[in-house]
């Protein structure tokens, strides 16, 4: 079930929060557990919901466990079977398919295709949002055995902070400091909707994914099937028109996550804070997907040893992070290129200081913006070689422009729109939505109408696929 | 929030106003047609010239007729396919095609077919280069629209076809979505325009003509006809072109640009919307049998020559080539007349081959 579908704002959400607004303690809670196994069942096969319940119970029963051991040997191992089971599902269902192509090129290359044909059965489905809900566990069970966080000894509280549906299948990715309490809170004192922030919030969302997002990947989407084909012209079009549509799809989704968790009393993280307003790499990561930056930083790149150690050892240490983070979005070694681009960016920005010092604000935005834009070829390609086309055709390669067909006009006026809107309007978290203005609210009101009109074509959010 | 949620509710209302008042109208003036549709009988055809809304026609029709064995889907190069043709025994035989049928046709005749469950054993697709081009105008199918949106947009009743209470709630629900549809308010809009700007509604012609000229088959006396199993009679006269005309004419048309396949791109959405169609035809039973219509050899030979072109027609092929593999459909490239074979003076153009070579064309097409 998508946010933006009829059913979701008809017949799921209607009824889900007016039975939630009448209901306290553990049935507000046991509702709310309820709501969002229904959603996720819905969001693509309802067996999604086993490995969810099994990563739940699993990781409940050994949070409390590893607080009530006291041996620190005891403890590693309750924390690594965590560990395991987590990563070992997402492996599953995540990277076995890219090992098995990976293992059946390699075959291939060594002259055994008999061989390779065996690995060809081998198809899983990915269940939406388990890199979310995954990571959202494993930093639970750390900071349990860390000593950082209590262990949960309410199951259906723990349930809800996993399942809660706004950021169920794809965040933003919540700490359990930032929900656990909050469940608390509204389990002892009823649901207290902040009505307007979160519907107005909302809308932008819905807004910016349907009206943006999609306009601009019916109109990119079309020019990359054949990235050989691309001139300058257009290749670069499809390029800044996925890096809008990237922009507008994910961050539309995190803001109706956002708004609709006020509607239940609940306020998520921030995800977006106009990254392509940075004015440099590791000002883009403090700004983009903001919770999995956090994430990373907490539980992947700090322990790794952080800056806090030696020149090359900090390089490895935003390398490994980066190219691990790429290999979150997805299974694909295009994914570990992006990865790895962004990491060579953020190794390239420490080692030279002062580099972006010779810049105005203006040019560093440029410059930022450029470089992110750039690694996009890498996130968006399916294979090297459709990559590779494609930084042809941004060379220049493939001819300087072709005809101005009908397709060009409407992709270069949503370009131009887009980069209007990142670059010279307030982030939607910004905006004064308690106090909006009368015509405000008439603009947004006529933008939200039309994007419940459009929205019955809709495509899926891209994030989803992570 | 006041003036939000009333800019909100009015838009939403004034639309679905729209919808409705169209939605009434359609449905009053198609039980007229579908009362007029049931006149048209085997043995029957009915005479018509110059515009006829094909896709109101074959709408109406699909209200009325009896479940046919095998179906045609394509475009007008394929309509000339009758059941006398093919040697199917009347009633057992449909052609469903349509001029400059696009993936959106297919699905909205698909979607009237399972409304009425009266799906064919067999469904025979003529798949032009051009549903797949992104370039090419494609907007006739819209008077389709609540079916195809009903396919695409909101396959809620599809999946509990188990439950037959559940379904029809879902399938209502199906319905009420479209009045909140943008694809239907277009509809709605241009139906509006034309009874208020010219007083005529959508379908008259047909009314008409349904009304008045139904003639034995066999009187047609050289005008355009349809059949009772949707198939067409060309018109003839004494000045049709002779072979040469009409390969002067190709050979001109190709350089000054083919029909649809100018700056071909690859459309993903209809891509994707055709497997997603051939799917579920599969998972319902259906067996399918795909085929390219041929090409003028003149006409296939200059397209052949024009890199563009020629990339063009391999996408298209090596696509429906994998995609029919995929699903379990036949699949055969006859875009190349030898194949088939059929000869300079069995096509009346560029594209549209005689009764002669369709006929051909369906005995390669039988395994």
């Amino acid at each position: 079930m998508l946010f933006s579908s009829l059913e979701f704002l008809v017949l799921f959400l209607p009824p889900v929060l007016a039975v939630a607004l009448r209901l306290r303690g553990q049935s507000l809670l046991h509702w709310i557990v309820a709501a969002s196994v229904v959603f996720y069942a819905f969001a693509g096969h309802w067996w999604f919901v086993i490995p969810m319940l099994m990563t739940t119970t699993i990781d409940y029963g050994v949070a409390i466990a590893i607080q009530r051991e006291v041996q620190p040997r005891r403890r590693a191992w309750l924390l690594g079977l965590s560990l395991a089971g987590n990563l070992g599902m997402l492996a599953y269902f995540k990277y076995s398919g890219l090992l098995v192509r990976t293992a059946e090129q390699a075959l291939v290359l060594l002259g055994l295709e008999s061989s390779a044909a065996a690995f060809r059965w081998f198809e899983v489905i990915l269940p939406a949002g388990i890199s979310f809900y995954t990571f959202q566990t494993l930093s639970y069970i750390i900071d349990v055995w860390r000593g950082e966080a209590p262990a949960e000894r309410n199951f259906i509280r723990f349930a809800a902070f996993v399942s809660f549906f706004p950021h169920l299948v794809a965040g933003p990715l919540t700490r359990h400091h930032q929900l656990i309490p909050a469940l608390a809170r509204i389990a002892t004192t009823g649901i207290e909707p902040r009505w307007r922030a979160g519907i107005l919030l909302f809308s932008i969302g819905l807004a910016k994914k349907v009206l943006i997002a999609d306009r601009l990947g019916n109109l990119v989407d079309p020019l990359l099937v054949s990235p050989h084909d691309l001139d300058l012209t257009r290749a670069w079009l499809a390029l800044l028109g996925y890096a809008l549509q990237i922009y507008f799809d994910f961050s539309g989704y995190s803001d109706m996550a956002i708004g609709l968790a006020r509607l239940f009393g609940i306020e998520l993280p921030q995800n977006f804070n106009s990254p392509y307003k940075a004015v440099s790499p590791s000002d883009f990561w403090r700004r983009w997907h903001m919770t999995l930056s956090s994430w990373l930083r907490d539980y992947l790149y700090i322990p790794l040893g952080g800056n806090r150690c030696s020149a090359a050892r900090h390089r490895f240490n935003l390398m490994a992070t980066m190219v691990l983070g790429g290999l979150w979005h997805g299974a694909s070694w295009t994914f570990a290129a992006w990865g790895a681009w962004h990491g060579a960016l953020l190794v390239a920005h420490h080692s030279l200081p002062g580099w972006d010092r010779a810049l105005t604000t203006f040019w560093r935005r440029n410059v930022t913006f450029l470089l992110v834009t750039l690694g996009w070829v890498l996130f968006r390609s399916h294979s090297f070689t459709q990559a590779s086309e494609w930084f042809a055709g941004l060379a220049g390669l493939h001819g300087l422009a072709g005809p101005w067909t009908a397709d060009v006009a409407p992709l270069f006026g949503l370009v131009a729109i887009g980069i209007v809107i990142v670059r010279a309007c307030p982030n939607s978290l910004e905006l004064p939505l308690e106090r909006l203005g009368r015509v405000p609210q008439i603009g947004l009101g006529l933008t939200t109408a039309a994007a419940l009109l459009l929205m019955n074509y809709g495509s899926k959010f891209l994030y989803f696929q992570f | 929030m006041r003036w939000f949620a009333v800019t909100v509710l009015a838009s939403l209302a004034l639309v679905i106003t729209v919808n409705g008042v169209a939605t009434l109208d359609q449905a009053r003036q198609d039980a007229r047609l579908r009362a007029a549709a049931g006149t048209l009988r085997p043995g029957l055809a009915m005479v018509f010239g110059g515009f006829v809304d094909e896709r109101r026609l074959q709408k109406a029709r699909l209200e009325v007729i009896e479940r046919p064995r095998v179906a045609v889907f394509g475009s007008s190069r394929v309509r000339e396919i009758s059941g006398t043709l093919v040697h199917v025994a009347p009633g057992e035989f449909y052609n469903l095609a349509m001029s400059a049928a696009v993936v959106e046709d297919y699905v909205g005749l698909w979607s009237l077919l399972e409304k009425r469950n009266i799906r064919p054993d067999v469904a025979v697709f003529g798949v032009d280069a051009w549903v797949l081009n992104a370039n090419h105008e494609q907007s006739l199918w819209h008077a389709l629209a609540p079916e195809v949106s009903r396919f695409l947009g909101g396959p809620t009743a599809s999946r509990w076809t188990r439950w037959p209470p559940l379904e029809g709630m879902l399938g209502g629900w199906d319905q009420a979505k479209e009045l909140v549809s943008y694809t239907v308010l277009q509809v709605s809009l241009r139906d509006l325009e034309r009874t208020v700007a010219r007083g005529k509604r959508r379908g008259d012609d047909l009314l008409r003509a349904l009304a008045g000229d139904l003639v034995p088959e066999s009187a047609t006396d050289g005008q355009q006809a349809i059949r009772a199993d949707g198939s067409i009679i060309r018109p003839s006269s004494s000045s049709d072109p002779t072979p040469a005309q009409v390969r002067e004419a190709v050979v001109r048309h190709v350089r000054t640009g083919p029909y649809g396949l100018v700056n071909f791109r690859w459309n993903s959405e209809a891509a994707v919307s055709l497997e997603r169609l051939w799917r579920e035809m599969r998972a319902r039973g259906v067996e399918l049998v795909v085929f390219t219509p041929p090409y003028h050899p003149a006409a296939w030979e200059a397209l052949r020559r024009d890199p563009r072109h020629r990339a063009a027609l391999d996408s298209t092929a090596v696509f429906l080539a994998r995609l029919a593999a995929q699903v379990g459909a036949r699949f055969l490239d006859t875009s190349d007349p030898a194949v088939i074979p059929c000869g300079e003076a069995e096509f009346y153009d560029m594209q549209h081959a005689t009764p002669p070579c369709l006929e051909r064309l369906w005995q390669r097409l039988s395994p």
